[in-house]
């Protein structure tokens, strides 16, 4: 998978966004500043066409902040989105409607981003006339080509999402993503509240429909095995930072932020006659209202040195596609 | 071939209905197992397998649509079924405890949690000094740090990893025999995961208890299991220790599960495809007349649609309902099934 043509769909340069917090009154009679969670704190990235990128990551990391942020839904406080020559960061309310149709996004938990009291045809209507993808005569014919590409009997068009299992809906979230044709998917977490027996069906399906629709997928999970098969390339998030970058083989096989290496060896193996052979990590993600000066892993890192608590490392490549943000590989 | 000695808790054929809108779901099948002394037992399956109604039907912590309409269960020489609410309230969290998934919700939001480890001691006759000094050792060794501190903070104040630390001091001060986890590790990051998996384990040694565990996770089951029994709508389909079970299954729905569990680097044996189980879980209402699994089985034949296999014994200590389970052979690719 790795040879294919490597044109940038996505350009993203030092992206931030946070959300401010709340001022306390002792907090303003003491003048302390607002404070803020920053969510994604400076991300640089190119996103290739017709990849699987994953973004891995603990919760409260800022993965699904900052691929909200990448289409638009939270606005950014600073940094470029470029998407075939527009700056998503700072395109007018037209324009960006236009973006937005082809940037989609399925969810983890498609009960709640379904619309309980609209048919499921319905709610596919609405959304081809509204963005204008075909005419209300064609609406139907298309309506069941969405429902027969996701595997889903025509008569699915007349029930209503508390009509469907988990997995069923899931296939309805990609149908609603695909009808209107769009360039880049967005799937956060989308599989991590299914069983496994459909979880792997679902994967199928996202990769079929990734070779026949020409899509470039981001695709964001906790679930390091599921990762391991969908995705191209991997980056490892770290409060509101990527902290790793490479090919999912070189990720995999050879971590190189500390991190990385954690993360892979907490990961629970099935043979019981691995017991624990690592040591586990000491203590939980610090708040990213307060992120540690230097580097942001240096509170929990094994091998942290004094000046890894001042000096913040930058972004190192260390060999083709495979980068890190830790001190031990500055070139 | 235990002794009773050696088993904790003994269940048989646990029979038990939901009625929900006129309807009956059937949602145990005839539940047989047991759990030694020491041991980790292992409950898993998919959402809705009846892995969660089990463990909680032996406490009987069940919603009043619930009915059981069969079996025993026994924990040590006592038929828990046949005990009065009054009775079975001294095993409830003394004889018998419980941690579940979500500790937010299992814990009061509302007391501190040196009361609720006060209140596990309530029956001692110890005096408030020295439950002090046993619940801040219970801290200890689960790992909270600073207990005389964190003992009179309330739940919202504790992480993730560490409210799960919370919850088990506060059954482990209770002194239980049996531990009943369910999907103790689910909510939590890999490497919190990592650290209650440890956790529980050490605990099982440090306190002597015996660990009924429920998950979905074959992961946690591979670190924290002696034997495991995997559940299918309502019924157990196959059961053995936890390598056996790994290296051989017997039955095709335990093979689909570990076919369809995307691998490692390091577990792939052998250069397999991820293959999904085609279909959905049959409904409870409506189990098939035969085998349950029959829709989306890959063995199935005539027999299969007609007549529910038996439980049969394929090597000692492995059980399999299957009437083709010989027919699967050979490893999974998951670990390395080279005995050694």
């Amino acid at each position: 998978m790795s040879d294919k043509a490597q044109n940038i769909l996505i350009k993203i340069q030092n992206l931030h966004k946070s959300f401010p917090l709340s001022r306390s009154l002792t907090d303003f009679v003491l003048r302390r500043p607002s404070k803020a969670v920053k969510a994604v704190d400076g991300i640089s990235l190119d996103i290739f066409e017709n990849e699987t990128l994953a973004l891995v990551g603990e919760s409260g990391c800022g993965k699904s902040s900052f691929a909200r942020t990448i289409i638009n839904l939270y606005k950014p406080d600073s940094g470029d989105i470029i998407f075939k020559g527009n700056n998503l960061a700072s395109l007018d309310k037209a324009n960006l409607k236009t973006a937005k149709r082809e940037c989609q996004m399925i969810f983890q938990d498609p009960y709640s981003s379904l619309n309980p009291r609209m048919s499921i045809g319905d709610m596919l209507h609405e959304e081809l006339l509204y963005h204008h993808i075909c005419s209300k005569k064609e609406a139907q014919t298309k309506i069941n080509e969405l429902l027969d590409m996701v595997n889903l009997n025509k008569d699915t068009a007349e029930r209503f999402p508390s009509e469907f299992s988990g997995g069923q809906r899931q296939r309805i979230g990609i149908a609603r993503a695909l009808a209107v044709n769009p360039k880049f998917l967005i799937a956060d977490e989308a599989v991590s509240a299914l069983d496994i027996s459909i979880q792997a069906q679902i994967l199928h399906l996202l990769q079929s429909l990734q070779r026949s629709h020409g899509l470039t997928i981001l695709f964001i999970s906790h679930d390091l095995r599921v990762v391991h098969y969908i995705a191209d390339r991997v980056a490892v998030m770290y409060l509101g930072k990527i902290i790793e970058l490479g090919t999912t083989d070189q990720v995999y096989t050879s971590p190189l932020h500390p991190y990385t290496k954690i993360l892979l060896d907490s990961l629970p193996s099935v043979d019981p006659r691995k017991k624990s052979s690592v040591p586990a990590i000491e203590g939980n993600l610090p708040s990213p209202i307060d992120i540690p000066p230097g580097c942001r892993f240096s509170t929990r890192c094994p091998n942290a040195k004094p000046h890894c608590f001042n000096d913040e490392p930058g972004f190192y490549k260390v060999n083709d596609d495979h980068s890190c943000a830790c001190h031990e590989y500055i070139a | 071939m235990n002794t009773a000695k050696d088993t904790i808790l003994k269940v048989d054929n646990l029979k038990l209905q939901f009625s929900s809108n006129g309807q009956t779901l059937n949602a145990l099948n005839g539940i047989s197992f047991s759990i030694r002394r020491g041991e980790t037992f292992g409950f898993v399956g998919e959402s809705g397998c009846g892995k969660s109604t089990t463990s909680r039907a032996i406490l009987r912590l069940l919603a009043d649509n619930a009915k059981i309409t069969d079996g025993t269960i026994y924990y040590n020489e006592t038929d828990l079924l046949k005990l009065s609410e009054k009775d079975l309230r001294k095993i409830r969290g003394k004889e018998i405890g419980m941690i579940f998934q979500d500790p937010m919700t299992a814990l009061n939001p509302v007391l501190t949690i040196r009361k609720q480890i006060f209140e596990q001691l309530r029956d001692t006759k110890l005096s408030s000094k020295e439950k002090e000094i046993v619940a801040i050792e219970i801290m200890n060794k689960v790992g909270i740090p600073l207990p005389e501190k964190r003992l009179n903070e309330y739940i919202f104040q504790y992480s993730g990893g560490m409210r799960q630390r919370a919850m088990i001091a506060i059954t482990l001060a209770g002194n239980p025999k049996l531990l009943i986890a369910d999907e103790p590790t689910t909510a939590l990051d890999v490497t919190i995961q990592d650290q209650i998996i440890k956790l529980l384990n050490h605990v099982k040694e440090d306190f002597g208890v015996s660990i009924l565990l429920i998950t979905h996770d074959l992961g946690v089951v591979g670190r924290m299991c002696d034997r495991v029994a995997v559940m299918y709508a309502g019924y157990i389909v196959e059961m053995a220790d936890t390598y056996t079970l790994f290296s051989a299954p017997r039955h095709p729905y335990t093979k689909g599960l570990m076919d369809a569990l995307p691998k490692l680097p390091q577990e792939q044996t052998r250069n397999e495809e991820m293959k999904p189980i085609p279909g959905a879980l049959p409904s409870l209402s409506d189990l098939p007349q035969g085998c349950p699994f029959v829709s989306r089985c890959q063995l199935h034949q005539t027999l299969c649609q007609d007549q529910l296999p038996t439980m049969q014994e394929i090597s000692p200590g492995h059980f399999a309902r299957c009437h083709y389970f010989h027919k699967l052979e050979g490893c999974t690719g998951l670990i390395n099934c080279t005995k050694g």
